[in-house]
Parts: C-alpha cells; sequence; structure tokens
C-alpha cells in the first residue's frame, strides 16, 4: 500500500511548482482579507489530490491498479490516507505562514488564523468526502458535476430555510459553540469513515 | 506438465447481449499461448477475467491451483494491458521508486537492465516517450517483479520489427523452465507464429479453434480456383471458402494430400492472419 501513496505523492510532486506560484499569488493579493487567505492550501491540497484522479481515470491506471497485489480495498484505502495527509500538511503550512505573517502584522489574532485553519482542514476533508464516492461510481467528470450540483442544492435548500425564516434552536447554537472543538474530530473521523466504506463498497464491485 | 492456468466453463454477459464462453481452457507451465480473433470477439474480455478485473456470471478460473480469493496471487502475475498502465506524468525512475513497494520480488536491477536494454531515458516522463517507448517500459515492469505468469494484451503494438523481435526473444526466454507460462492476445499475428505454443482463436465470445502452432500451419492450407474448378471439388475438402472477383480461396485440412488430389491447383500455406480471415468471413458448404 505504501507504493500506492507514494504514487499519488509523485504525481502531486508535478504541480507543486505551480501551485507554489498561485499560492503566492493569492497569498499577495488577500494578504488583508481576514485569514481568507488561510483556506488556500488545505485548498490547494484538495485539487492536487483530485487531479490523481483525474490522472488514473485519463490513463486508465485504476484498471491497472486493480492487478497489483495490494488489492483494491487498499487502492481505496492509500487515496483516503494520502488525502488525509496531504491536508494535514497542507493546514500546517497554513499555521507556518501565520507565524511568518504575526511578524508583519501586529494585529493579527492567533486564535481566529487557529480556527480557520481547522475549519478549513474539516472543510476540505469533509467535501473530499463527499465527492470519492462520487469519483468511484461515476468518474471524476460526473462526479464533479453532481458535487456542482450538491452544492446548489445545499445553497437551495439554506435559501428555503432562510425564507421560511427557520433558524437554529439557541441551545443547539450554544452547544456548537462550546463544543465545537471536541465535536470536531468526531463529526470528520465519522464523515470519512462512512465516506470510506462506500467508495469501498462501490470499487470492489467496479468493472474495468 | 502442471497447469499454470485453468479455466473451466467460464461465462460473463453483458447486457449488450454479447456473451463471452463457455471458455475451458488450461494454460501448462512453459507453454505461450496466443489469443486470435478480431476486435470485440471477447479476447480482453477474457484476460480482464483471468485478472478478475471483472466479474464472471458462471464457472471458475484457478491460477497457480488456486481460486482467486486473495490478491496475493498477483504477486506472480506480471500484465501489459492495452492502452492501460500507470500516469503519464511519472518517469520510469518514478515508476521504480512506486514498485519497489509493491512487489515484494521487485528486481531494481533487472528493471534498470530492461530500461539500459531497450535504450529508455529514466528521467523523461511517460508522456514523452513514443507509444513504442512506454509499452517497453510496461514490458519492463511486467517482468521485473519475477512473475510465473505473463498476461499480454497486444503488448507488442507500436513496437518496430527489431524491438519485437528482441522482446519476443525475452518472452522465449521467460517460458524456458516450463515453470512459466504466457497468455498472449495480439493482432500482429506474425508474432504468435514466431513464439506461440498453442493457438486459441476467439470469434463471437467462443473458442472456435484450439490448436498446436505447428498444427495450424503445416496442416491447414488455402486452395486457390476459379469458379469452375470450384464446382468440381469435393464438398468433404472445403472447410470454409471465400469468393472474389478472380477466384476462390478454400481453406483445407491436411494440405499435402490436398495438393496431391487437386493437381491443377495452387495450395498455399496459411498464415494466421489468413487462417483468421477465413475462418471469419468464410462460408461453409452445407
Amino acid at each position: 500500500m505504501l507504493g500506492l501513496v507514494k504514487k499519488d505523492l509523485v504525481m502531486i510532486r508535478g504541480n507543486l511548482k505551480m501551485v507554489f506560484l498561485l499560492g503566492c499569488i493569492l497569498l499577495f493579493v488577500y494578504k488583508n482579507e481576514n485569514y481568507a487567505w488561510a483556506f488556500l492550501p488545505a485548498f490547494f491540497g484538495m485539487t492536487l489530490m483530485i487531479s490523481t484522479f483525474s490522472y488514473d481515470e485519463y490513463n486508465k491506471s485504476d484498471a491497472y491498479i486493480s492487478t497489483f497485489p495490494s488489492g483494491r480495498r487498499n487502492f481505496v484505502f492509500a487515496k483516503y490516507l494520502t488525502t488525509f495527509l496531504v491536508v494535514l500538511f497542507s493546514s500546517c503550512i497554513t499555521l507556518l505562514l501565520s507565524v511568518f505573517l504575526l511578524f508583519l502584522q501586529e494585529h493579527m489574532d492567533i486564535e481566529s488564523i487557529f480556527m480557520t485553519t481547522l475549519g478549513s482542514f474539516t472543510g476540505v476533508l469533509f467535501l473530499q468526502s463527499l465527492l470519492y464516492p462520487l469519483f468511484y461510481k461515476f468518474g471524476i467528470e460526473k462526479g464533479r458535476i453532481l458535487l456542482f450540483l450538491l452544492t446548489f442544492g445545499f445553497l437551495g435548500l439554506s435559501y428555503i430555510f432562510m425564507e421560511l425564516s427557520i433558524t437554529i434552536p439557541k441551545y443547539f447554537y450554544l452547544f456548537i459553540e462550546n463544543y465545537f472543538l471536541y465535536l470536531l474530530p468526531i463529526f470528520l473521523f465519522f464523515v470519512l469513515y462512512i465516506s470510506y466504506k462506500i467508495s469501498i463498497h462501490i470499487y470492489l464491485k467496479k468493472e474495468f | 506438465m502442471k497447469n499454470i492456468v485453468e479455466v473451466k466453463k467460464l461465462i460473463k454477459k453483458y447486457d449488450s447481449k454479447f456473451e463471452l464462453g463457455p471458455i475451458n481452457l488450461d494454460i501448462p507451465g512453459g507453454m505461450i499461448v496466443g489469443l486470435i480473433g478480431k476486435n470485440g470477439a471477447g479476447k480482453t474480455t477474457f484476460m480482464k477475467s483471468i485478472l478478475s478485473l471483472i466479474s464472471i456470471d458462471s464457472g471458475s478460473i484457478k491460477i497457480f491451483g488456486k481460486e482467486y480469493t486473495d490478491d496475493s496471487i498477483k504477486e506472480d502475475i506480471g500484465v501489459v494491458l492495452s492502452d492501460m498502465f500507470l500516469p503519464e506524468i511519472l518517469t520510469a525512475k518514478d515508476i521504480h521508486f512506486i514498485m519497489k513497494d509493491i512487489y515484494k520480488r521487485w528486481d531494481r536491477d533487472l528493471y534498470f537492465y530492461y530500461l539500459k536494454e531497450f535504450d529508455i531515458s529514466v528521467d523523461k516522463k511517460l508522456k514523452e516517450l513514443s507509444k513504442g517507448m512506454r509499452k517497453k517500459v510496461e514490458i519492463a515492469v511486467s517482468l521485473s517483479h519475477h512473475p510465473k505468469l505473463l498476461l499480454l494484451d497486444e503488448a507488442t503494438s507500436g513496437l518496430d520489427p527489431v524491438v519485437r523481435e528482441e522482446i519476443l526473444d525475452i518472452f522465449l526466454k521467460f517460458v524456458s523452465d516450463e515453470e512459466h507460462s504466457i497468455l498472449f492476445s495480439t493482432h500482429i499475428t506474425s508474432d504468435l507464429e514466431h513464439i506461440a505454443d498453442c493457438i486459441i482463436f476467439i470469434n463471437q465470445g467462443k473458442i472456435v479453434l484450439s490448436e498446436n502452432r505447428d498444427s495450424i500451419l503445416d496442416y491447414y492450407g488455402v486452395l486457390k480456383c476459379d469458379k469452375d474448378y470450384f464446382s468440381s471439388i469435393c464438398k468433404e475438402d472445403i472447410l470454409v471458402y471465400t469468393e472474389n472477383k478472380y477466384n476462390y480461396h478454400i481453406l483445407v485440412k491436411d494440405k499435402n494430400n490436398i495438393k496431391k488430389k487437386y493437381k491443377d491447383c495452387v495450395v498455399d500455406a496459411v498464415n494466421l492472419d489468413e487462417f483468421m480471415i477465413l475462418m471469419i468471413k468464410g462460408e461453409k458448404i452445407c
């Protein structure tokens, strides 16, 4: 399985220069925008991992890799593990950047940066948990379209909630606010686990 | 001789009404089995079934005497698949870096030996290599973990005749100890004429012929005659025939006897291409 993790990391390596350049430009543009830049590394991490699906699909590597002794189950597990590592690494970069910027901008708030980083880390992994089963089931192109539809579905639903003046009960809001940091890892682990199980189920039945 | 692959009553059905099988096939050690057939005949489907890339509807496949219960069997299978490989942004060196953690018996020295023999730049991305060069990398990978069985689907397509001959020699060497076997599907039938021990001809999902290569090439022949002569030929001697503007081509068995029997006609040796065309396009006399 280590070989499969290495495969994705090697593929990502090829795009790092471009991402670094783009990251520098966006960091410069958003440097005064309320920590919006803190989302960037995790977002790039996600984009890089999605590109590995594109490469695999384009070269029909999934079928070829399925002839390896590591097996299909490990192929899926390696993808999730690499994703987690890449997003974690990206979030570490955010924290390092924050420390660096802290020396340049005195008004920066460490807690806000930490929360933004944590938020982007969770958000990106959550999004990928939704995406991966779709990619395995429908392929990268259809998966992207479905994600697009899903996002608009959520936005539409939120709009309807707002229009109907449905608000979140206060006690629920307070509960989330107080226990956010503790709930987050449990929530994330749960979502990732369910997503992984669905992906495995799809991939084991896949015909090439 | 111990069988390396045993396929019994294999059936695979598709919604498109295409059905592969029932297929029965044994591949003993030391043997190169050539699969021929037109596009869509079921050759790749058969290969994929053996590799468990697709599910089968019924039948059984045993490799090295074991059913596909776990993937560790694949440690002993080398694969070259038509248009399926690792992402083309990888270099040959990257592939070594990956494969050494995929196969337990990955042989670094052997891999780089093949790359050197095939004159492949290890630092170039696969997409920067020609189609033939990429194929060579695939072949190098398939051989470098010391497999016992090679499954080759169009493994020599895109290669020039000189390199093809080199690679065919490697394949012959691979099976020389009788513990290794090759299942080789290709449209370049001349490759099979050189190296295959046995030819399997698949048409519309069924095995229509499974014979020793030498039997096909030595025993069968093509009798060529005009329309008048055709009507005088014994029906029992005609396996299948094709008619063109000027003459008839008739596939016959036991060509040496046929030559004696029909002295006024030309009876040529058949090659696998002609054999396949006649078997597919030829008409039978009812």
